[in-house]
């Protein structure tokens, strides 16, 4: 005779198949990053995948940021205007992009075109067989595929991410000057004298790790898909998902990295 | 080339392959003696597909051993595995050139990317090798996706040959074509393995295949091979399951369950 069904058996199956995926994710990043140091270095695909991660998510990086600025620029004067503390909307402006507005959208764009593009091509590829081709050719498909776009994602995104900021800090200057009336001047030295070495450096090193974390997604995803082209939908939205909510939760511990006293 | 007369080339002791539940490859054994070419025929599903990758080590055993040359696969040093590669050629069944790439660097793509040669004097053997299948320069420079079903089989070809290599694997090398461009493919694999003089293994379904490219045909059925002979006796094999399939017959011991 059968018993009732254990209440806690869904919460535990969930459980494991977390911690599996988390042993399967760690051991993926560990191959991949040996794979990345080791010799042949495929530096023409490093230079492709900078060009593919880097150049081609400018319009989207710096729509994402112009827009970010003014945004911030209005509602900052709503909220300061009411205590009479408009003299501190540069500061806060130019403080939250470059330490935090700039590195998580950027990367959260980067992301979602990023991330499912690699997901797509290497699930695809895995579905065809062309993995599997590459080891017959003597290739490891972490050297040539994962290494050089995860140089490329850790080095691109930087300056990304420093173009943003100045993109962003440019849209929030556009409205304070042209519709909340500061003087252009004074607005770009209270950013200027308000900017710290600190928040551009954190910043940065949040957009190397966050470009580690998008490539790294796309690839995992891919490489494991299967069942054809819903498995490598699957893949795609996966990796997006992932990578978005590891972006999350690194941009958290590196600012309390940084900035916990 | 490596190997004796005595020492086979190519070599599948018990082969044991589950997926899940599901025992594919039940203790296969098969033998290719150095410039052999062999066929193995199965009907779809039989796990011919499979026992390809297992002995390229592409997926991994339960249990068996693969054996080149006489030396286990598993006992191959650190790089071994990339050494054997090296001396392999791999025609799969979808063709699976790179998209990213154009038709010449992935026929050169063991050379040029893996290899030590340089770009210009890999593109010239990559024509080189694309002319032997009778593709063209421009072809050579188009993607594989601006490529006609039957043109990217004749480039997946020269791709498998271009290193000269002493095993070739065929997957299906003529499936999903018209007959006059199979039988086109059929020639140009049976001329690469008679001038490279590589011990060869297809995998196929196509029986016309088999008898233009073999010498020697066995049968997979139930995860195991249950008749191997001379192609030349493919039609008096004494087999019920070789006979079956060699007249395309519903009734017989191979049944529409390929574990049956």
């Amino acid at each position: 005779m059968r018993g009732w069904p254990n209440p806690l058996a869904p919460i535990g199956r969930v459980v494991l198949e977390f911690l599996a995926a988390t042993g399967r994710v760690a051991l993926f990043t560990a191959e991949a990053v040996v794979a990345a140091v080791r010799p042949p270095y495929f530096l023409r695909q490093a230079g492709r995948q900078f060009l593919e991660i880097g150049y081609y998510s400018l319009p989207i990086v710096g729509l994402t940021a112009i827009f970010t600025g003014m945004v911030l620029a209005l509602q900052s004067y709503t909220g300061f205007s009411r205590f009479a503390a408009e003299s501190a909307i540069p500061s806060v402006l130019v403080v939250s992009l470059t330490r935090e507005l700039g590195p998580v959208l950027t990367a959260l764009m980067v992301a979602g075109r990023v991330s499912a593009s690699i997901a797509a091509e290497t699930g695809t590829m895995r579905v065809t067989d062309q993995l599997d081709a590459l080891v017959t050719l003597s290739a490891n498909p972490l050297q040539y595929l994962v290494a050089p776009r995860l140089l490329a994602g850790v080095l691109a995104l930087p300056p990304l991410v420093l173009i943003a900021d100045v993109i962003g800090t440019m849209g929030g200057f556009l409205i304070s000057v042209g519709k909340l009336g500061f003087e252009p001047g004074i607005f770009l030295n209270r950013c200027l004298e308000s900017l710290q070495t600190l928040d551009v450096v954190s910043g940065l090193v949040k957009a190397a790790v966050f470009g580690f974390l998008i490539v790294l997604m796309g690839s995992y995803h891919g490489f494991h898909s299967e069942g054809g082209a819903r498995g490598v939908g699957r893949a795609t939205t996966n990796a997006v998902m992932s990578a978005s909510a590891l972006i999350l939760v690194a941009n958290y511990l590196i600012t309390e990295a940084f900035f916990s006293r | 080339m490596t190997g004796s007369a005595q020492t086979p080339a190519i070599e599948l002791r018990g082969l044991v392959k589950r997926f899940g539940g599901k025992t594919v490859l039940d203790g296969m054994d098969l033998t290719a003696m150095t410039g052999d070419s062999l066929a193995v025929i199965g009907t779809s599903g039989t796990g011919k597909s499979v026992s390809f990758k297992c002995a390229l080590g592409l997926l991994p055993l339960d249990a068996g051993t693969v054996r080149f040359a006489g030396t286990p696969r598993d006992a191959l040093p650190s790089n071994g595995p990339r050494a054997l590669m090296r001396r392999s050629g791999v025609l799969f069944q979808g063709g699976a050139l790179f998209d990213s790439l154009p038709i010449w660097e992935n026929v050169a793509f063991a050379l040029f990317h893996t290899g030590t040669m340089r770009r210009a004097e890999a593109y010239e053997l990559a024509c080189a090798k694309l002319a032997e299948v009778g593709l063209d320069e421009r072809a050579a420079n188009l993607f594989p996706s601006e490529l006609s079903g039957g043109m990217q089989k004749r480039a997946a070809i020269a791709r498998a040959v271009a290193a000269d290599p002493e095993f070739l694997f065929f997957d299906e090398p003529t499936s999903g074509l018209d007959p006059i461009t199979a039988a086109t493919i059929n020639r140009l694999i049976e001329d690469c393995v008679t001038r490279l003089q590589a011990t060869t293994v297809t995998i196929t379904h196509d029986l016309a295949s088999a008898r233009q490219i073999a010498n020697r045909v066995a049968m997979l059925h139930g995860g195991r091979i249950v008749w191997e002979g001379p192609v030349a006796e493919l039609d008096r094999s004494g087999s019920a399951h070789v006979e079956q399939f060699v007249h395309g017959s519903a009734d017989g011991p191979v049944t529409g369950d390929p574990s049956a």
